[in-house]
């Protein structure tokens, strides 16, 4: 059933088996594993059903560090930021989760395996089902063309997949406005975890809405899943019992923030004949309702050999070159003079390249990337002077890359230029620098990792290997702020693998 | 920037290998090229079948030239061409026994797209390119007039 906090008479009070915050494709993910189950669920949501710009204003902050959107990187309505995701979707790589002595803090405490049996469910939830993430065979008989496989022993491919996207409210509403045991209450901030014992155990969550009511709700198990960055500062803000924070006793909490850096226009590459790129390697391609383009990715050989950290790039076609000058984009001398130049190496013959466009001298691929950075206890979310409309303080987030994150994205970008040269399909032209200092136009894709980390020990972690906040009994948290370190794969599948995990592991729990 | 030359419908290998050896009918198509006249010993003591291959030399020479403002030492054609052919005649010997531009190119293609694949490459303009491949557009330059 759906619940509006603003309806209620004031100092309104549930008492529930879960109470979860935040319903986001991690919150509604754990609420939906629990409908039409006798566990009495409450689902916590801030916004309300449709965008509402006030409402949303509570997720302004100020960006310390590397500039940062931090209101327009995340939406605050039901459904959460699934209101505007990208639907990019790609399983972590195995070497993700390992610790490796050149990463520091790296080593989640599973491997890959212990979320295996949850990515093909969460593919389901995504839309994305079944995943040929790595499946060659399978993308090359759908699309009838030939794929190369990379040569240069540095790369290899792996089939990024597009979720329609799904947008968890919409698709997935219903399904919990029909479950009797599923309080969706929306329009309800939670201002406050309370805690007894110290923080040991939490005893019930503080709501407020805009319009000036407080509710609560008690439940015997909470979870936190307000988002990568808000699950921080919910965190840090639930200070009434434990100054520092709850979960906070060790310094670790809004710690490690981790995005994926994205870089645009750091590279182009040029290819003479676009029968020797395959389709997939820069566009959608379909097979059997499901849509993916090939990703080059390291490989767990090259990142082991040199010591990398994990990225992923993609290539997109941005347009044709005929045999006049463009003077609408600067490069295109330099483009064109390339595709002369190398056009004994890049097509066959010396005839035309497409017989259907006889003066078409190739086209140039615009190129993205996101990279897996260090987790970086400097990089972090802490609480900011600014208030927001509730009288709370802003979050204050100072996002920082380190040289190792540089370094490693320089040579993944050289590998690129290597591959398509080895393949005889392009040549690459890098616009980055090997200079020492990050370009300028360093972006995150709005993955928000790392704030609530997963470790065993709780001296280098928030949450435990169940998601269990360190100290505190039954507080958990879901969503990418636990994760340990941040591979290079859009996050949201790993999200919704890791909440029907933690589903799993409270079903237990709650009997 | 010059525009491009109507290019003339050549689709096939073949056809491409034919330019490359400079049929009469087809180098007056292309207005281009004139053959230098090959001794016995193939393309071993020429450099001219490496021009032969690009039609349009100034693009060609304008990566040369980078390379060549990057690398003062490499400024002489001869070097450079034996450079190239130890490249070539390395990855198959005889390589340039045949007098045939076409089988010498298959070769080349090869070394390049090997460099690439071992990770010998260099920045050229912004531009990373095989090593081979960019000595050949140096070669190309200093060949061009003025070069
Ligand atoms: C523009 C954009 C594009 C993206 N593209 C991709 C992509 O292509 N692939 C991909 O994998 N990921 C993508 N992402 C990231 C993706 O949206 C997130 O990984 C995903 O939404 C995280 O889910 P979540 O449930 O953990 O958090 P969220 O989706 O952020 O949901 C958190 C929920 O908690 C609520 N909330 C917050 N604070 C409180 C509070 N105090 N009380 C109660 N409720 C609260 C919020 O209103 C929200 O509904 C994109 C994000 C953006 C912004």
């Amino acid at each position: 059933m759906y619940t509006d906090a603003i309806d209620l008479p004031d100092h309104s009070r549930f008492d529930v088996d879960l109470a979860i915050i935040g319903s986001g494709p991690a919150g509604i993910t754990l609420a939906r594993a629990f409908a039409n189950r006798s566990t009495q669920v409450c689902l916590i949501e801030a916004g309300g059903l449709a965008y509402d710009a006030r409402v949303q204003s509570l997720y302004e902050g100020e960006s310390a560090g590397i500039p940062y959107p931090i209101a327009g990187n995340r939406m605050r309505l039901f459904g959460g930021s699934s209101n505007h995701w990208g639907g990019f979707c790609r399983p972590l790589d195995p070497i993700d989760f390992e610790k490796r002595d050149w990463v520091p803090f790296s080593g989640w405490p599973f491997g890959i395996e212990e979320l295996m049996p949850y990515y093909e469910p969460a593919s389901v939830l995504v839309e994305i089902a079944p995943g040929r993430f790595n499946d060659k065979t399978y993308w090359e008989h759908a699309t009838g063309e030939t794929i190369p496989d990379p040569v240069t022993g540095r790369m290899q491919l792996r089939y990024t997949h597009f979720s329609p996207p799904t947008r968890f409210g919409q698709r997935y509403g219903d399904d919990l406005k029909r479950a009797a045991n599923v309080r969706v209450l929306y329009n309800a901030n939670v201002t406050n975890i309370a805690s007894l014992q110290e923080g040991r155990a939490v005893q019930q969550l503080d709501i407020r809405t805009l319009t000036g009511l407080s509710h609560s709700v008690r439940a015997r198990i909470y979870v936190l899943a307000t988002g990568g960055l808000e699950n921080a500062r919910t965190l840090l803000l639930s200070n009434k019992s434990v100054p520092a924070g709850l979960g906070n006793q060790h310094d670790l909490v809004g710690r490690f923030f981790m995005e994926h850096p994205h870089l645009s226009g750091f590279g182009e590459i040029v290819v003479a004949d676009l029968r020797r790129r395959p389709r997939a390697f820069t566009r959608r391609v379909e097979a059997d309702g499901r849509a993916a383009t090939a990703a080059f990715n390291p490989s767990e050989a090259f990142l082991r050999e040199r010591r990398l950290l994990n990225a992923t790039f993609l290539a997109g076609e941005a347009g044709p070159y005929y045999g006049y000058t463009r003077s609408d984009w600067a490069k295109a001398p330099l483009h064109m003079d390339m595709l002369r130049a190398a056009r004994p190496f890049l097509a066959d013959g010396s005839g035309p390249v497409d017989s259907a466009r006889p003066d078409l001298l190739g086209e140039w691929l615009g190129l993205g990337c996101a990279c897996e950075q260090v987790p970086n206890p400097d990089s972090r979310v802490t609480l900011a002077g600014e208030r927001d409309l509730l009288g709370l303080p802003k979050i204050r987030l100072d996002w920082r890359l380190t040289e190792q994150d540089r370094r490693s994205v320089v040579e993944h970008m050289r590998s690129l230029a290597m591959e398509y040269g080895a393949l005889g399909i392009g040549r690459m032209l890098l616009g980055v620098e090997d200079d020492g200092q990050w370009p300028a136009e360093v972006t995150g894709g709005a993955h928000h990792m790392g704030t609530t980390r997963m470790h065993d020990d709780p001296k280098q972690g928030v949450v435990d290997r169940n998601c269990r906040v360190h100290g505190v009994d039954n507080l958990y948290v879901a969503g990418s702020s636990v994760f340990t370190t941040g591979g290079a794969a859009n996050p949201t599948l790993t999200v919704v693998a890791l909440a029907l995990r933690l589903a799993d592991h409270l079903k237990t729990r709650l009997g | 920037m010059s525009e491009l030359v109507p290019v003339p419908a050549l689709a096939t290998r073949r056809e491409f290998l034919l330019t490359l050896m400079c049929g009469p009918l087809l180098a007056g198509l292309l207005g281009a090229c004139s053959v230098p006249r090959r001794s016995a010993a193939g393309l071993a003591q020429e450099s001219g079948w490496l021009t032969q291959l690009f039609r349009d030399r100034d693009a060609v020479a304008r990566f040369g030239n980078a390379y060549l403002q990057a690398h003062p030492a490499e400024r002489r054609a001869d070097a450079l061409s034996a450079a190239i052919h130890e490249a070539l005649l390395r990855r198959q010997p005889g390589a340039l026994d045949a007098a045939d531009p076409a089988t010498a190119f298959r070769t080349l293609d090869a070394v390049v797209r090997d460099e690439y694949r071992r990770g010998r490459v260099t920045s050229v303009d912004g531009w990373l390119l095989s090593q081979t491949e960019a000595r050949v557009y140096a070669v190309v330059a200093l060949q061009q007039p003025g070069g």
